[in-house]
């Protein structure tokens, strides 16, 4: 059966919140409509935004990080400090970077949870391609354009094959804020941009387009996408 | 000696071969599960391990209070190496359907739910130190938790052999 891409973009610079009670209650909505229910199945979407600055730590950290280094990652309130319940370490999202969150059920496009961590990593790839930048995967998870300087980042989260959380992908990100952290528990890695590849005046905006539609050209049953109009997203950045 | 321990044997075999005998509680238990809709058939094969659509699996003890759960071997190829498991508490009271801990692999999370409703009785922590041990043996020495039931799990589940078939449509 063919299906249709759903593609939410939060405009602005939204909180990390909001972009997580949406998530939250799109995965609700797939959760409810499995058996024993008999409510339709939503139908895929994917959440692009850029996000105020904030550091996000991974499930297996929850309850490390101690006051005086959430304090510090805080930097004087610049950032805000979130423990999330995905896979994957501690990162940071902020404006000039794409962050796009997949809620799908992966039986519906028979991927396996590795399978959809690839695909993930290939549609990045490919629209770093588009720009003319040369990117690839290494031992570690992520995109790369160097076996030492990361340009995006993956940390997804799975409940009964319904997808969370996505990918961070830096279009012109102030990377000062990854200096100040070791990403993804990563040692004496660097992170990097479009800007500092030399691909400057693109928008988050446009990146995030293009992302899609290299997501659902890889979707098994995804035909096409459709963007959620202005009234609709008003909605979800009230709700 | 030998003699005197067969016959306490058998005097044990006696008296569980009583208690199995329909008595009016077992009867009312019946009843009530038989008005329920049945998705599966319970009955002398329900001792066997059995397979959630989420690839989880459990398994009664002998005595059927206490099911182990795990994932499957599915699951674990279909994950990858695993890097973090998270278990959940001993005692803590849950419901079917909850989630109880995760498995966490190349940046992805992913939940653990249980199929029966208990109590956790024992968790397997030496999965907190050698997480890719359930790259190994899932289904064996890599189970997850034990739980004490308070009821036989209502949710749909399968055989070997339907999952075995649910994992190849897939």
């Amino acid at each position: 059966m063919a299906q249709v891409l759903r593609h939410i973009h939060l405009p602005g610079i939204v909180p990390y919140s909001t972009a997580a009670r949406l998530q939250e209650s799109l995965v609700s909505r797939f959760l409810t409509s499995k058996p024993p229910s008999n409510a339709p199945a939503p139908p895929p979407h994917i959440i692009t935004a850029q996000f105020a600055p904030v550091y996000t730590c991974g499930r297996r950290e929850i309850g490390t990080v101690s006051p005086e280094q959430q304090e510090h990652l805080r930097a004087n309130g610049r950032a805000d400090f979130v423990e999330a319940m995905r896979g994957g370490q501690t990162t940071f999202h902020g404006p000039g970077q794409l962050v796009a969150y997949p809620i799908i059920d992966l039986r519906t496009h028979k991927l396996t949870p590795r399978d959809y961590v690839c695909l993930l990593e290939k549609s990045l790839i490919a629209t770093c391609a588009k720009y003319g930048i040369k990117a690839m995967t290494t031992e570690h998870t992520g995109v790369w354009t160097s076996p030492d300087d990361k340009i995006a980042a993956i940390g997804v989260h799975m409940r009964r094959n319904i997808t969370s959380h996505g990918i961070g992908l830096n279009v012109g990100t102030d990377l000062w804020w990854f200096d100040r952290i070791v990403a993804c528990g990563l040692e004496g890695k660097r992170t990097t941009s479009f800007e500092k590849q030399g691909v400057v005046g693109k928008s988050v905006e446009e990146v995030g387009t293009e992302y899609v539609n290299q997501i659902a050209g890889r979707l098994l049953a995804v035909e096409d996408v459709d963007s959620a109009g202005q009234e609709e997203v008003s909605r979800y950045l009230q709700a | 000696m030998a003699s005197r321990s067969s016959v306490v044997r058998a005097a044990r075999q006696l008296t569980s071969a009583a208690v199995k005998r329909p008595s009016p509680f077992a009867c009312q238990q019946w009843r009530r599960t038989a008005q329920m809709p049945r998705l599966f058939t319970v009955s002398a094969q329900s001792k066997e391990k059995k397979y959630t659509e989420d690839h989880e699996w459990i398994e009664a003890s002998a005595d059927g209070k206490t099911y182990t759960l795990g994932i499957s071997e599915y699951a674990a190829k279909a994950l990858g190496d695993v890097v973090y498991i998270e278990l959940p508490q001993v005692d803590l009271e849950v419901g079917e359907g909850d989630a109880i801990g995760a498995v966490e692999s190349v940046k992805s999370a992913s939940d653990i739910l249980t199929p029966v409703s208990g109590t956790v009785a024992e968790v397997n922590e030496a999965l907190e130190q050698k997480p890719g041990d359930i790259n190994k043996d899932p289904e064996g020495e890599a189970w997850i938790a034990k739980i004490t039931v308070s009821g036989e799990p209502a949710g749909k589940l399968m055989s070997e052999a339907e999952y075995k078939e649910f994992t190849e449509e897939a």
